[in-house]
């Protein structure tokens, strides 16, 4: 007999991502879609497999672990249900599991999500480094050619899964990289995935341009760029749109001081038109359109003050 | 009503298994002039779970008393008149010592490291053993495991 899927009666929104299947569970028992009887069982398989892998970090010489240990290991547990939940990309779907799959089969999912993830993080990586941009970025450098090796060193899928085990200070276009609310395999494979698209979109133009575009940004604020701390996709995504919206050729990055001085404030639905002038492929476009808001806020600012964040690039800059 | 599930891992004792192997050990102590009653027994396997409770250590295998009984049933400074009462104290240095070695030592390390100590060092004062030979160890085993960081 086939379990009539429910409808939902709390929002997508209302589940914490950061604990997805405790927030899960919970929204669905304080709405009567979840029986105690069924929280028993999921809660008694999660407590039996937090004892095995307990076992197992001890190599069963201990029998007991700190609180602190404990939690992590129980967390490490737990993820492995949020990796399969996540993957069923529905709140929905997430439900109707919790309901229906056995618990230790939606835990065994996981771990198999948990190693997809991790095959998909290595090829990121790769592509993530075939495609970076030659610039003396410290932290972009090291996001891109180290994060993840130093991430596969560290990272215990068993007894840590929610793990992070790098720390990459570059920030992606809409967000550092701290922001992300994914956790352990899952970030970093959201995290390279946002970078992948990054670089793929900075390569399409001719790299002696955009380093010469970080050099005028950099001299904007004083200092060599590789001393700040920026998103070099955004620089270069910024006067790319604005070269495109002052009719000039689509992929130029060079604006001079009075090209700059003409941008005005354009609708949401003006620059995604821009934005469609640079790069015909969807998942580019889908990335970069989250930036739209930011960069009307940043055309508002240069009408209302002057003040602007386009740097000038009018000659090919020399080679360092 | 939203009721708000937080998963924690929760202490799973099994209290009369530990009792059952605590009356069990009466069969090798006797021979050394020790037993212990069901009272007794009792009293120890609650010690434990305080213990434990008190340092917030989560228990998720076999109980710990049954092992540093075992041990120190051979110690020439134990009597029957203070065997449940050492064993109590002996299982309040146990959970310091897995809490400030950081779970780097295994149960039966631990348990042979009192021993050797209580024997040799502190003499049959469990005391010494807690405030002075545990601590100095434990800070020892600190400083090799995180190397020149020192204490965490």
């Amino acid at each position: 007999m086939m379990t009539q899927a429910l409808s939902l009666p709390f929002s997508e929104e209302e589940i914490d991502v950061t604990a997805y299947t405790a927030s899960l569970i919970s929204l669905c028992v304080s709405h009567g879609i979840l029986t105690a009887q069924r929280l028993d069982a999921l809660k008694r398989t999660f407590d039996a497999q937090f004892r095995e892998a307990a076992e197992q970090l001890t190599r069963r010489a201990s029998g007991s672990l700190s609180l602190e240990h404990a939690e992590k290991l129980y967390s490490s547990v737990l993820y492995r249900s949020d990796a399969y939940l996540l993957s069923l990309k529905s709140a929905q779907s997430a439900a109707d599991a919790l309901r229906t799959v056995p618990p230790a089969e939606i835990l065994a999912r996981g771990a198999a999500v948990i190693t997809r993830r991790f095959a998909q993080a290595r090829l990121l990586a790769q592509r993530v480094e075939s495609t970076a941009l030659h610039i003396g970025f410290p932290e972009y450098l090291h996001a891109a050619h180290e994060a993840f090796d130093e991430f596969s060193r560290g990272y215990s899928a068993r007894f840590a899964a929610q793990d992070i085990c790098t720390s990459i200070d570059y920030p992606l276009l809409c967000s550092p990289a701290y922001a992300l609310k994914s956790s352990g395999v899952l970030f970093i494979c959201e995290y390279l995935s946002a970078l992948a698209l990054e670089n793929e979109f900075c390569r399409l133009f001719p790299e002696k341009e955009v380093l010469g575009l970080l050099n005028s940004y950099g001299r904007l604020y004083g200092c060599p760029y590789h001393r700040l701390l920026f998103n070099v996709c955004a620089v270069v995504l910024r006067n790319a749109l604005a070269a495109v919206m002052l009719g000039k050729e689509p992929l130029t990055l060079r604006l001079t001081k009075a090209e700059v001085r003409r941008l005005k404030p354009l609708s949401r639905a003006e620059i995604t038109s821009a934005l469609e002038k640079l790069t015909p492929k969807p998942s580019l476009r889908r990335y970069l359109g989250a930036y739209i808001p930011e960069f009307a806020a940043e055309l508002e600012r240069a009408a209302d003050n002057g003040a602007a964040c386009f740097p000038v690039c009018d000659s090919i800059v020399k080679k360092q | 009503m939203h009721m708000d599930f937080r998963y924690f891992p929760q202490s799973m004792q099994d209290d009369s298994r530990a009792v059952s192997e605590l009356l069990a050990l009466n069969v090798k102590s006797e021979d050394f002039g020790l037993s212990l009653t069901k009272e007794e027994a009792l009293m120890i396997a609650a010690a434990e779970n305080e213990a434990m409770d008190s340092r917030r250590r989560i228990r998720f295998g076999k109980s710990a008393a049954p092992l540093l009984l075992e041990r120190f049933m051979h110690s020439s400074f134990i009597s029957r008149d203070i065997w449940a009462e050492t064993a109590a104290e002996l299982l309040e240095i146990f959970c310091d010592v897995k809490e400030e070695s950081c779970d780097l030592l295994s149960d039966e390390e631990i348990a042979d490291i009192m021993y050797d100590f209580f024997e040799n060092t502190s003499c049959g004062s469990t005391e010494l053993l807690g405030s002075r030979d545990m601590e100095l160890l434990c800070r020892a085993v600190r400083m090799r495991a995180y190397g020149i960081r020192g204490e965490e």
